[in-house]
C-alpha cells in the first residue's frame, strides 16, 4: 500500500509541470554553461598558444638576422642543443605539451613558466627557444577556473531547482489532494495544511481554506434553512391534521377529508424524515449503540420486504455471512430498509435483487444490487443528496430522502456508502 | 376509562382531551409537573399520558415518583421530536409506552386503550395458552391456528402478527404498534409493507370463510373482533 502510493507519488511528481520546468531549466542552463565553459577554455588556450608561438617566431627571425644567440634575460632562454635534441640534465622536464612542438616548462627556482620550441637553424643547429608566459598562463588558469566555477554553479542551480520543484509539487499536490478528498467524501470540514506563510502556494492554500470555510457555511445555511422550515411548519401542520381528523370523525361520509389527511401525513412524514436526518448528522448520538448481529438485522429487513417483492414478482437472492458490529439496531434496520425499499420500488417486474454481506477482516461490506434502475453515471454521487430523485418528473412516490438517511446513518457508524452502475445493474455498497 | 393528561402545550392538550372525550373517556388535565404529580398520587386513573418536557418537574421524574410510591398506573410518555429520542431511558424510568410528537390521534388512543386494558387484566388471563376470535382458535403451546376445526398453516411471522392482534382483541392496533411489537424494530417504513403482510395473513385465515377476522380501521390500523 505504502509502496504503491510512493510510486504513484513519484510518477505524479515526474509528470508534474513544476518538474518538467525544472528539468527544462536545468537542460538549458547546463547547455549554456557547458558551451560557455568550452569556449572560454578554447579561446583562452588559443590565445595562450598563439601568443607564445608569435613571440617564439619573432625570436627565431631575430636570431636568424643576428646570426648568433643573443644574451639571455629573465624572459628569454636560449639553449644550444646537440644533434639528438636532448635537453641538458639540469633543465626541468617539460610539464605539458601546449600544442604541436610547443612545450611548457616550469622553472623551480623562479616559479616562472615558459613556452619553448626547438628550432633548427641552418647555421646554429638545434636551439631551444623559451619565452616567459607566466602572465598569460595565469590568465589562462583564471579563465579555466571561471569555466569550472560556472559548471559548479549550474550544478547548484540544478540542485536548488530540484528542491524548489519538489516543494512546489508537494504544495500543489497537497492542495489538489485535499480538494479532491472534500469532493470525494463530502466532508466540508477538511482544510489544506498550511506549513509556511511566505510563499505563493501557502497564499493559495490560505485563500482556498477561506473558500472552503465559506462553502461550509453556505451548506450549513442551506441545511439550517430547510430544517428550520421543517421544524417551524410541523407544529401548525400537526394542528391542521388534528382539525381535519376531527372533521372526518364528524362527517365520515366525506371522502375528501381522508385525502386531506393523507396529504398532511405525507408532508409531515417528509418533514420528520428531514429533521431525523439532520438530527443524526448533527447530534452524533451513539447512546443506543450495542453489539448486534448485522446479518440478523439484514435477514429481518429482507423478511419484512419479501411480500412486497413477491407482489412485483421480484426474486431476492441472498448471500449473507454472519457479522457482528456495535451499532444502533433500529437505525441500521432503517438504512437497509430504505435501500431495499428503493430497489423494489424502482426494480422492474420479474427482476432480481441480489443482497450480499461479506466480511473483510474488521470491515463489513453489504452490497444490494438490482436490475432495471437507471441512474446516469454523473448523477451517482448526487443520489445521497436530500430531495434527489432519479426520475426527474418526480412521478414516483417517495420523498427523495431515503438514501440521505442511509448516508447519515452509515456516516454515524463511521462507514461509507456509494452507488455504482455495474453490468446494467445498479449497486449500493455499504461499508460498515 | 379515566385518564390523566400532563401536558403544558395548551393546543396539544385540548386536542387530546377533546378526542378522548369524543371517544367516551374522562380526561383530567394538568399543565405542569407539580399539579400532575399531585393528581397522579391522589386520584385513581386507568392510564396517564405524560409529556417529557414540563415546567416545574419533568415527565420522567413524575413517573419515577409515582412508581416509587407503588402506583402501577400505566404511563405513556410523549416526547417532542427534536428532544433526545431516548426511548430506552423513558421506558427504564417506569414508562410503559413511548410516543414521539407529532402523532396521529388514532395512534395515541390505540396505544392508551391497550395499555389501560392490559393493566386491567388479571394475571391468569395474560398467561392463557388458547386465544379465540369468532370461529378462529390459536393454540400458543402447540403453535397452531384452526378455523372451524381446519388447520391453517402460518409462517412464524404471520403467527406472531395474528398472536399480537388476538392478544389485543377488540382494540385497534396501529401499523407502528405492529412494527414495534411483532418485528421489534422502531423504524419508519416508507411504503405500506405492513398492509401487504396483513393481506397475506388475511388470504390464509379468511380464504374459504364467510366473515373476515381482521377488520381495517381507516386512518388508524387493524382490529380483530369476535
Amino acid at each position: 500500500m505504502q509502496d504503491i502510493s510512493l510510486k504513484t507519488k513519484r510518477r505524479r511528481y515526474a509528470k508534474s509541470s513544476s518538474f518538467m520546468m525544472a528539468l527544462l531549466f536545468t537542460i538549458l542552463c547546463g547547455a549554456v554553461a557547458l558551451s560557455l565553459g568550452y569556449f572560454i577554455n578554447y579561446f583562452a588556450k588559443g590565445h595562450l598558444v598563439h601568443g607564445a608561438q608569435a613571440v617564439i617566431d619573432s625570436e627565431v627571425k631575430y636570431i636568424q638576422a643576428l646570426g648568433q644567440l643573443p644574451d639571455m634575460d629573465q624572459s628569454k632562454i636560449y639553449i644550444q642543443l646537440n644533434e639528438d635534441a636532448l635537453l641538458p640534465s639540469d633543465f626541468p622536464k617539460p610539464s605539458k605539451v601546449l600544442a604541436e612542438g610547443l612545450l611548457l616548462f616550469e622553472m623551480p627556482q623562479t616559479e616562472k613558466r615558459y613556452a619553448a620550441r626547438i628550432h633548427n637553424f641552418a647555421d646554429l643547429g638545434k636551439v631551444l627557444i623559451a619565452t616567459d608566459i607566466t602572465d598569460m598562463a595565469d590568465d589562462f588558469d583564471f579563465m579555466q577556473w571561471i569555466g569550472i566555477a560556472s559548471i559548479a554553479f549550474v550544478m547548484i542551480v540544478v540542485f536548488v531547482s530540484y528542491i524548489i520543484s519538489i516543494f512546489v509539487v508537494k504544495g500543489t499536490n497537497d492542495i489538489a489532494e485535499t480538494a479532491y478528498e472534500i469532493i470525494r467524501t463530502g466532508d466540508l470540514s477538511r482544510r489544506v495544511n498550511i506549513s509556511a506563510r511566505w510563499d505563493d502556494l501557502s497564499n493559495v492554500a490560505i485563500v482556498l481554506n477561506l473558500l472552503f470555510d465559506r462553502i461550509e457555511q453556505l451548506m450549513q445555511g442551506v441545511r439550517q434553512v430547510s430544517d428550520n422550515i421543517a421544524h417551524d411548519l410541523r407544529t401548525p401542520l400537526t394542528r391542521m391534521r388534528g382539525h381535519i381528523d376531527m372533521l372526518q370523525k364528524k362527517q365520515p361520509e366525506h371522502q375528501e377529508y381522508s385525502k386531506l389527511l393523507d396529504e398532511a401525513d405525507h408532508i409531515l412524514q417528509t418533514f420528520n424524515a428531514l429533521l431525523r436526518i439532520s438530527r443524526i448528522e448533527t447530534e452524533q448520538q451513539r447512546s443506543r449503540f450495542e453489539r448486534q448481529d448485522i446479518d440478523k438485522v439484514l435477514h429481518d429487513v429482507i423478511e419484512f420486504y419479501e411480500p412486497l417483492a413477491e407482489e412485483k414478482n421480484i426474486v431476492i437472492n441472498k448471500d449473507i455471512q454472519p457479522a457482528q458490529r456495535v451499532c444502533d439496531r433500529d437505525l441500521i434496520f432503517q438504512a437497509f430498509a430504505n435501500i431495499i425499499d428503493n430497489a423494489i420500488k424502482y426494480g422492474s417486474e420479474k427482476s432480481h435483487i441480489n443482497i450480499k454481506l461479506h466480511k473483510h477482516d474488521e470491515a463489513i461490506e453489504i452490497m444490494i444490487e438490482n436490475s432495471g434502475v437507471c441512474v446516469l453515471d454523473e448523477d451517482l454521487p448526487k443520489i445521497f443528496d436530500r430531495f434527489y430523485r432519479a426520475d426527474k418528473s418526480r412521478s414516483q412516490q417517495g420523498s427523495g430522502l431515503g438514501l440521505s438517511l442511509v448516508d447519515a446513518v452509515v456516516k454515524l457508524h463511521g462507514g461509507s456508502v456509494e452507488a455504482r452502475n455495474m453490468n446494467e445493474n445498479f449497486q449500493i455498497i455499504t461499508q460498515l | 376509562m379515566k385518564l390523566l393528561l400532563i401536558e403544558d402545550d395548551a393546543e396539544v392538550a385540548s386536542y387530546i382531551s377533546k378526542g378522548m372525550k369524543e371517544a367516551g373517556h374522562i380526561v383530567d388535565h394538568a399543565d405542569n409537573g407539580k399539579d400532575g404529580l399531585f393528581l397522579a398520587t391522589t386520584e385513581k386513573y386507568d392510564a396517564m399520558i405524560v409529556d417529557r418536557m414540563l415546567p416545574e418537574m419533568d415527565g420522567l421524574t413524575i413517573i419515577k415518583s409515582v412508581r416509587g410510591a407503588g402506583n402501577t398506573t400505566p404511563a405513556l410518555i410523549l416526547s417532542a421530536l427534536g428532544e433526545v429520542d431516548d426511548r430506552v431511558k423513558g421506558l427504564r424510568s417506569g414508562g410503559d409506552d413511548y410516543l414521539v410528537k407529532p402523532f396521529a390521534f388514532a395512534e395515541l388512543i390505540a396505544r392508551i386503550e391497550i395499555l389501560a386494558r392490559r393493566s386491567g387484566q388479571d394475571i391468569s388471563s395474560a398467561s392463557e395458552t388458547k386465544m379465540l376470535a369468532a370461529d378462529l382458535e390459536m393454540d400458543l403451546l402447540a403453535r397452531r391456528v384452526k378455523r372451524q376445526g381446519q388447520l391453517i398453516d402460518l409462517q412464524s411471522r404471520e403467527f406472531a402478527l395474528l398472536e399480537y392482534m388476538l392478544k389485543n382483541k377488540g382494540q385497534v392496533v396501529t401499523r407502528t404498534m405492529l412494527l414495534e411489537n411483532v418485528w421489534d424494530y422502531h423504524f419508519d417504513p416508507q411504503t405500506n409493507v405492513i398492509d401487504v403482510h396483513i393481506s397475506r395473513l388475511r388470504a390464509k385465515i379468511d380464504k374459504g370463510f364467510d366473515s373476515p377476522i381482521i377488520r381495517t380501521v381507516r386512518g388508524a390500523g387493524y382490529i380483530i373482533e369476535d
